[in-house]
């Protein structure tokens, strides 16, 4: 008799997505084999009790907390010049998050410098420094993070993915916003690498953010041309892959420099973002 | 309540703060179950709730009332819990494989546990499956969900989250395989039996 199947295969055929190739097979052995049926049917069971779940439930002021909640953001919602300009409270949002982490890394890196060993206060400035870097290391790669799957999106996306790709219209203009307070930060405190992968970067999220309705056809495959001709996924996962080295590090030295007098010199002479 | 939908959108759409709000207050509750079903997260599920009705507000101009409004409100809150897991994804802790084998943390009931009438399975159940949901990681439950409720397709489901149709399968099937290790013995032991919910 042929093996059994997998579970794989079992939870494949359950979804009714078991390959074309493959489904003659799968349902024959099925047809022939206690075991597998067996085993299904335990999956079915399963996942019935999942289906049968009740819903959480938030409680019963919900709605009203919930309202409570949006009815400020709401009023914050642009209206006139700023709806004119497409200025999304979405952008206001992310552009004013990003601005007050550079305002705060701007402001530690400013004042770093030599520090008094001796001054009472000179742990907690040591501490403070790494903070703020780790701050900015912690927000810039969870941009690069999310730009990273708008740019993965764009270029696996198939024929007919049309509609699905509207939503990357939306992720890509939040990203605008923030994509440019962290371009000119890292051209300020020299950091080439970063601003040039970010400058590439934002080219591409407005052209995204710009257009309207489906991205498709001439328009998606000119997108894609210039991700691929500037290597622009291969960079962003790499500077991605560098900020998580980086805010690890940045840790690492936060809890020696708060942990231990002696090792707070290192923290401070550890460098900038660059 | 669909019926009088389509009035109380129109109204919004002209600037009635009031009807939004009532919009708010009618579909606030199933948004948030539809957001906890896909976060797993009480805190996340309040975030999409915030971020999916914003959204509304902006787009009201362009909802098709033939649609329907839960049904585009759902849209856009799974969008939006996608969006929060897609941005978290690569920061949640990872379970420890040994956990798929043990299922100790969310096993089957006891001997020591009071003898379950059909009446009293039912919140053993529920807090064994909750138990069970509660194991799977961020992007197991979303590809999970986003398969198994919603009913999208494997690939669509990689589409949405961004992942290679390899590691979506991956997803889909450790979640599964979660679910079995951790239920299975209850599928078992109540055969031929009927889940009767608590009153």
């Amino acid at each position: 008799m042929a093996p059994h199947l997998t579970d794989d295969e079992l939870t494949l055929h359950y979804y009714g997505e078991t390959p074309d190739d493959a489904r003659p097979a799968v349902e024959a052995h099925l047809a022939c084999c206690g075991t597998c049926r067996a085993a299904l049917a335990e999956m079915a069971g399963v996942l019935a009790l999942v289906d049968q779940q009740p819903l959480e439930d938030p409680g019963p002021a919900f709605e009203r907390t919930a309202w409570a909640r949006l009815e400020p953001a709401l009023a914050a919602e642009p209206r006139g010049w700023r709806a004119a300009f497409g200025w999304s409270s979405a952008w206001l949002v992310t552009a004013g998050a990003a601005a007050a982490v550079v305002v705060a890394f701007a402001a530690g890196w400013m004042v770093r410098g030599p520090v008094d060993a001796a001054a009472p206060s000179a742990p907690a400035a040591a501490v403070a420094s790494p903070v703020r870097e780790r701050v900015l290391l912690v927000a810039v790669g969870e941009h690069l993070e999310r730009s990273q799957m708008v740019l993965v999106e764009l270029m696996n996306a198939g024929d007919g993915d049309g509609p699905m790709l509207a939503d990357e219209r939306e992720r890509a203009a939040d990203l605008v916003a923030a994509n440019r307070l962290y371009r000119q930060t890292a051209v300020q405190v020299g950091d080439e690498a970063l601003g040039d992968v970010l400058g590439d970067l934002e080219r591409v999220l407005l052209e995204v953010a710009n257009g309207s309705g489906e991205l498709a056809g001439p328009e998606l495959d000119a997108l894609r041309a210039r991700i691929e001709n500037r290597g622009l996924l291969f960079r962003v996962r790499v500077l991605s892959s560098e900020m998580q080295d980086r805010e690890r590090q940045e840790l690492e030295r936060g809890r020696e420099a708060a942990g231990s007098p002696v090792s707070f010199r290192r923290g401070l002479t550890s460098g900038s973002v660059s | 309540m669909h019926d009088t939908d389509q009035a109380t959108v129109a109204a919004a759409s002209a600037g009635d703060a009031e009807a939004f709000r009532t919009l708010v207050e009618r579909h606030s509750r199933y948004v948030y179950q539809v957001a906890y079903r896909m976060t797993g997260s009480a805190q996340d599920a309040e975030d999409v709730v915030q971020d999916a009705f914003l959204k509304a507000h902006r787009q009201l101009g362009r909802f098709e009332s033939r649609a329907g409004f839960r049904t585009w409100i759902h849209r856009i809150a799974v969008n939006c819990s996608i969006d929060l897991i897609r941005a978290r994804r690569h920061r949640e802790l990872a379970h420890d494989p040994a956990d798929l084998e043990s299922g100790a943390a969310a096993g089957p009931v006891s001997s020591d546990d009071p003898l379950p009438d059909r009446l009293a399975f039912g919140a053993e159940v529920r807090d064994q499956v909750a138990a069970a949901m509660q194991r799977l990681t961020a992007a197991e439950r979303a590809a999970f969900m986003l398969r198994h409720v919603e009913g999208r397709s494997i690939r669509e489901v990689g589409a949405a989250l961004g992942l290679k149709p390899e590691a979506t399968k991956n997803s889909i099937f450790r979640a599964v395989r979660k679910l079995r290790t951790a239920l299975a013995p209850l599928v078992r032991s109540g055969e031929g039996a009927t889940f009767v919910a608590e009153g």
